[in-house]
């Protein structure tokens, strides 16, 4: 089992590598093969370059695949977190009102100034966050019962507000609607040094707590007489969490079901131990991106969102690990 | 006893013999209503009662059309959005605050006609025809569109010379600006409608095709969606001649393409390296984006700005 394990990890890493080299001869503009390998030869030994091919290729297209890569990670690694921590199968890193915090300050930053989306979605996403933690407190612990209550209700209050400005202000609104169904359009390179940052502090997080997070799958009063301070854990690995995701919903939007569906790919795989899962879940979650994105960037309608695409690999997955499950 | 009998039977001949009246009177007053049966942009056959003397607009562009056949004097009420001609800021309003119209402020206006356009629901078209308000819903796709559409109207309001008036102007100015730049190689074109992301307008838009009466080629017409969002790659790929940024967007001026975070991928695009970037202001914008009499200052502004030595 554990050389299984090991050889999943590894050859899902090759998987990537595979996939973003397939991606980026992937695009709305053809590029043929050759091309792309000789610009890449080229442009590595500072040679002049075709700068039509070369923009395409390291300026617009390698940005957002790297973008596509740690977004799924993000997503990948906080759906992990979510699902073990609520110790729910439907765990969402959106869950605890991530998503519809972020759609309000979306939906106001469109109105105000769009270059202030990712600021203010941001900061209303840790808005909703807050107002659902600080309601599922009791003796200085998460309540992890009370927070998905609580999210869900903070979630369907700060959707209302955001549907309200959306409804009344649509003319003025043009980016908001792709905005909600998620996109990496615009990619740049100084969005993956941020996104890099922020994935180097989630990743080593969830590398420390892994044992922890197996013993919680127990059940917390197994976990407590085993030593784990299941309060702590909760927190911190639940609000790092939240903070990535917001961090990454500010700058692509709100991509669904990657967090949702990595997990469980990833325990079909590795089975329920967080010490593969934890490498596992996020590259799974990066191969789903990357394919969606490849999709939704070059379809003949011109970009679509990604959150569709996602919503479109990402079901019938789902709906797959279900029927194999009840056959089990 | 006796007396009251006889009152029951009074009020009874009286009732009968006012409502034997007013129905001999209604069946004499109803004259043979005089009626139009039209086809709107949706392809609904539309019954219109005539005369029509009282019309809703419920869209500028509709606006616009009723005023450049002459009947403007027939609109009863239209929308906040309306700018042009200055009379038709003037009317009341209908419009509810996200655009689509209030029924009850419709109907109090009791008009014979209602002007549409897709924006609005469906089901409020269908509830203003079962209050026997009819409702022409006007799409012009491109500017023989707008053309067919006046024609109707003018059927429609009685104002068919009018419309024919209107119409030939328009088709002499736009054959005008169609042979000064026809000796021109035609100019690859970029339409932001929104910078981030990259709307734009595509095959099938209206915007698309004053484009092309203008003489340019929309590089978005590979696309298969009339308001595309297109790749950047595509763009830098493409590398158009010209740029046309519409009003609202968060694109203002030149240093978006010049300095801003994505000006390293613009700065070879050679509208951005020979400055040919038209940035429309609202009345510009409008006149693009409301199909009708206007439109022909929509095709020679964008004709002036693609070939400027032809004119």
């Amino acid at each position: 089992m554990k050389v299984s394990a090991n050889i999943f990890v590894i050859s899902l890493i090759f998987l990537t590598l595979f996939n973003i080299l397939v991606s980026l001869s992937i695009g709305p503009v053809h590029i043929p093969l050759n091309q792309i390998v000789s610009n890449i030869v080229l442009y590595s030994l500072h040679h002049d370059t075709n700068w039509t091919i070369s923009t395409i290729l390291f300026y617009i297209r390698l940005p957002r695949i790297v973008l596509a890569v740690i977004i799924g990670m993000i997503l990948g690694v906080s759906g992990l977190i979510t699902q073990t921590i609520f110790k729910n199968p439907l765990g969402d890193p959106y869950l605890t009102g991530v998503s519809s915090g972020a759609a309000v300050g979306a939906a106001i930053g469109f109105l105000v100034s769009p270059f202030l989306v990712p600021v203010l979605a941001f900061i209303f996403a840790m808005v909703a966050v807050g107002i659902s933690f600080l309601i599922s407190r009791s003796d200085g612990e998460v309540n992890t019962e009370m927070l998905i209550l609580a999210g869900v209700s903070v979630s369907f209050l700060f959707s209302a507000v955001a549907s309200y400005i959306i409804y009344l202000k649509i003319y003025n609104l043009r980016g908001v609607l792709f905005w909600l169904l998620g996109g990496l359009y615009g990619a740049t390179w100084s969005d993956d040094f941020y996104l890099f940052a922020t994935l180097l502090f989630i990743f080593p997080l969830i590398i420390y707590f892994r044992r922890e997070l197996d013993i919680m799958l127990m059940g917390d009063e197994q976990a407590k007489s085993l030593g784990v301070d299941t309060g702590k854990v909760k927190t911190i690995t639940l609000i790092s969490s939240s903070l990535v995701t917001s961090i990454a919903v500010s700058i692509v939007g709100i991509i669904g079901f990657i967090g949702l569906v990595s997990p469980h790919i990833g325990r079909k795989l590795v089975g329920e131990s967080h010490r593969f899962l934890v490498f596992v879940s996020p590259l799974i979650g990066a191969n789903i991106l990357l394919v969606a994105d490849t999709i939704a960037r070059s379809t003949p309608q011109g970009e679509i969102p990604v959150g569709i695409v996602t919503a479109f690999i990402g079901s019938p997955v789902l709906i797959y690990l279900l029927y194999r499950r009840r056959k089990m | 006893m006796k007396a009251r009998s006889v009152a029951y039977i009074v009020v009874a001949l009286v009732v009968i013999a006012s409502i034997s009246i007013i129905y001999v009177d209604s069946q004499k007053a109803k004259p043979k209503v005089e009626s139009i049966t039209v086809t709107d942009d949706l392809g609904r056959k539309v019954v219109i009662p005539l005369p029509v003397k009282r019309i809703v607009s419920m869209d500028p562009s509709n606006t616009q059309m009723l005023y450049g056949i002459g009947a403007g004097n027939l609109l009863v009420a239209d929308t906040s959005y309306d700018w042009w001609p200055s009379n038709a800021t003037k009317l009341p309003k209908v419009e509810m605050d996200n655009g689509t119209a209030s029924v009850e402020e419709v109907v109090a206006m009791s008009p014979n006609l209602v002007l549409a356009t897709t924006i609005q629901p469906l089901q409020i078209i269908d509830q203003l025809q079962n209050l026997s308000i009819p409702v022409l819903v006007f799409e012009p796709a491109n500017i023989s569109q707008i053309y067919s559409d006046m024609m109707t109207l003018g059927n429609v309001t009685a104002h068919q010379s009018g419309a024919l008036k209107e119409v030939n102007f328009m088709k002499t100015t736009i054959q005008g600006i169609e042979s000064k730049i026809s000796s021109y190689p035609k100019v690859s074109l970029l339409y932001m409608m929104w910078s981030n992301p990259m709307y734009t307008v595509g095959p099938g838009s209206f915007i698309d095709s004053i484009i092309s009466d203008a003489g340019g080629i929309n590089i978005a017409d590979n696309l298969s969606s009339p308001y595309p969002v297109i790749g950047m790659e595509q763009v830098v790929y493409d590398n158009p001649k010209a740029i046309i940024v519409d009003n609202g967007t968060p694109v203002t001026n030149i240093s978006y393409f010049k300095t801003g975070n994505q000006a390293p991928l613009w700065h070879n695009i050679s509208a951005v390296q020979n400055d040919t970037i038209l940035f429309l202001n609202v009345t510009e914008s409008n006149w693009m984006n409301e199909p009708g009499p206007l439109t022909v200052y929509a095709v020679q502004m964008v004709a002036d700005f693609l070939y400027p030595q032809a004119f």
